[in-house]
């Protein structure tokens, strides 16, 4: 399928780009992020409680091309 | 031009293949009045990411001109669909429902919309999304450049994400099928909410190339249709090995649901916790009604628990490790702070934290939870849930609140995570709406096996058989 820009479809995003953002109602940022960091520490402890035998790799592999 | 029928909106992929080459009207015909639809439609629910008409018809002129000549080409030949914005489409905007991306355009199509095209399907628009599919993790619905998905059967309610205009759309009879991603619940969630049937398919089926990364391990693209059947003919034409896709499995996808084993030879995992204390109340009695009518299919049915992890904490490390990686470049120079939620941009700045230990660990535990469903998978062929514990949740309220479930602690665990922790060890779901709660609907979700779509889709065939869930219309008009 060709797939140009065209005026239209630039315009419809334009104009989407151009909507306000929905106000944020919550908490300042720094209040959240201290929250989201807050999380990351939380996500450490709990993976740093379970124990895992050495042996047990990672769920990928490293392939040689 | 004919004057369709609403009915025609409504029709699975087989019912307007049919009518297109029994020449009951044109493929142009068809385009036009989807184009016209969408077009209408789609802002009311903030489905619409970019209208495609222009192209839609050029490729219908295509279809038509094959009709004529009889160059069948497959199932999908002429049949309007929409596509979730995190795909790429050659030299139109691809936002990824995010402002900073809004003038992004790619030069190359995805994998998936190019098989489409190539099948002979009809791309009418892109559709609405959570900003970056999600990112780590998001409060409100308006999480969107477009703003909140709402769902066509209470605009009240959230349409679900991230796939959210996929879901509406599908839902409101604004496109036949639309293609959706999921990383962790974003194809299930919606088309659970919006009363549609969904396909997660098992991670490396279906080629990325072409997609928002958001994690490479954990990203899918699937299709949200309206039957089982439907999903299992848009998932033949996208899946296959992909050498652009290093996640790809290099496995091709035969539908085929006819050739899967006996449902007498089968044995369903599930626990009743998950149909009762853990399920929102006013959604048991659509739930317990599943549970019997699976029963009623001759399979054995057995009660099993989730496997202990945390999954969690290793869904989330990992998450936001990869996310992290990926859209460093929006983190450090700031434009993330163009994102519509709060949560979202504290998320993907924090992400930068992760560490490279605790990524690993996680990818570690990740290993041993594909080894406990490998145990799981050997005791059962396939798992029996809710799709989500409830209904769509309200747009005004923030989506990290609770349900409403039992407010005692329920005995069992049930099957309560299996979102998250299938996605970990990228098994296939299937999304079946099973009835409605508080006039919304409902819907109960189908794991198997990686690679084992035929089985879930055997099932989903025999319950849409003899439900009529999945035929149920919103009051769209």
């Amino acid at each position: 399928m060709s797939n140009k820009l065209t005026r239209r479809s630039l315009a419809a995003a334009v104009l989407a780009a151009s909507a306000p953002a929905p106000a944020q109602t919550q908490n300042p940022p720094a209040e959240e992020l201290e929250r989201a960091r807050d999380g990351v520490r939380r996500n450490r402890e709990a993976l740093a409680k379970f124990k895992i035998d050495r042996a047990v790799e990672p769920a990928f592999q490293f392939k040689p091309l | 031009m004919p004057s369709f029928d609403s009915s025609i909106f409504f029709s699975t992929i087989g019912e307007l293949n049919a009518k297109l080459r029994a020449k009951e009207f044109s493929c142009v015909e068809l385009t036009r009045a989807f184009c016209d639809r969408l077009e209408r439609l789609g802002p009311r629910y903030n489905a619409l990411a970019l209208p495609l008409r222009e192209d839609a018809i050029k490729q219908a002129r295509k279809v038509d001109d094959d009709i004529k000549h009889e160059r069948l080409r497959s199932p999908l030949q002429g049949i309007p669909y929409g596509a979730k914005d995190l795909l790429s489409v050659e030299g139109q905007p691809t936002a990824w429902g995010a402002l900073p991306f809004a003038g992004q355009v790619f030069k190359y199509n995805a994998r998936v919309i190019d098989k489409l095209a190539k099948a002979g399907s009809v791309l009418t628009g892109k559709l609405a999304m959570v900003e970056l599919a999600g990112g780590p993790t998001y409060r409100f619905a308006a999480a969107s450049m477009t703003g909140s998905g709402l769902n066509p059967w209470d605009r009240s309610r959230w349409s679900g994400g991230s796939s959210s205009g996929s879901g509406s759309a599908v839902a409101a009879g604004l496109v036949t099928y639309a293609l959706g991603s999921e990383t962790s619940g974003s194809i299930l969630t919606p088309c659970s909410f919006c009363g549609i049937t969904g396909l997660r398919p098992t991670y490396g089926l279906v080629s990325r190339y072409g997609a928002m990364a958001l994690s490479w391990t954990l990203d899918k693209i699937g299709p949200m249709a309206r039957s089982a059947e439907d999903c299992g003919i848009v998932l033949q034409a996208i899946s296959g090995k992909d050498n652009d896709d290093p996640g790809s499995a290099g496995k091709s996808y035969y539908y085929s649901p006819q050739y899967a084993r006996q449902f007498s030879d089968l044995t369903i995992g599930y626990h009743p916790a998950d149909f009762e204390e853990h399920a929102d109340e006013p959604a048991r009695p659509a739930f317990r009604q599943a549970l019997e009518m699976f029963k009623t299919f001759g399979s054995k049915l057995v009660e099993v628990e989730i496997p202990e992890f945390p999954y969690g904490p290793v869904i989330s490390t990992i998450l936001s490790g990869e996310a992290g990686a990926i859209f460093e470049d929006l983190i450090q120079s700031g434009q993330v702070d163009k994102l519509a939620d709060a949560k979202q941009i504290a998320g993907l700045k924090a992400s930068q934290e992760v560490l490279a230990k605790d990524y690993l660990k996680a990818m570690r535990i990740r290993a041993l939870i594909q080894d406990a469903f490998r145990t799981l998978f050997s005791r059962v062929d396939v798992l029996l849930s809710p799709a989500r514990n409830g209904v769509a949740s309200k747009v005004s309220e923030p989506l990290d609140g609770g349900g409403r479930g039992s407010a005692a602690t329920p005995k069992s665990r049930g099957l309560q995570g299996l979102i998250p922790a299938a996605n970990l060890a990228g098994l296939p779901a299937l999304c079946l709406p099973c009835g409605f709660a508080d006039n919304l609907p409902v819907a109960i979700s189908v794991v198997g096996r990686p690679f084992a779509e035929n089985t879930l889709l055997a099932y989903g065939n025999e319950y849409q058989k003899k439900t009529d869930w999945h035929r149920r219309k919103p009051p769209v008009e």
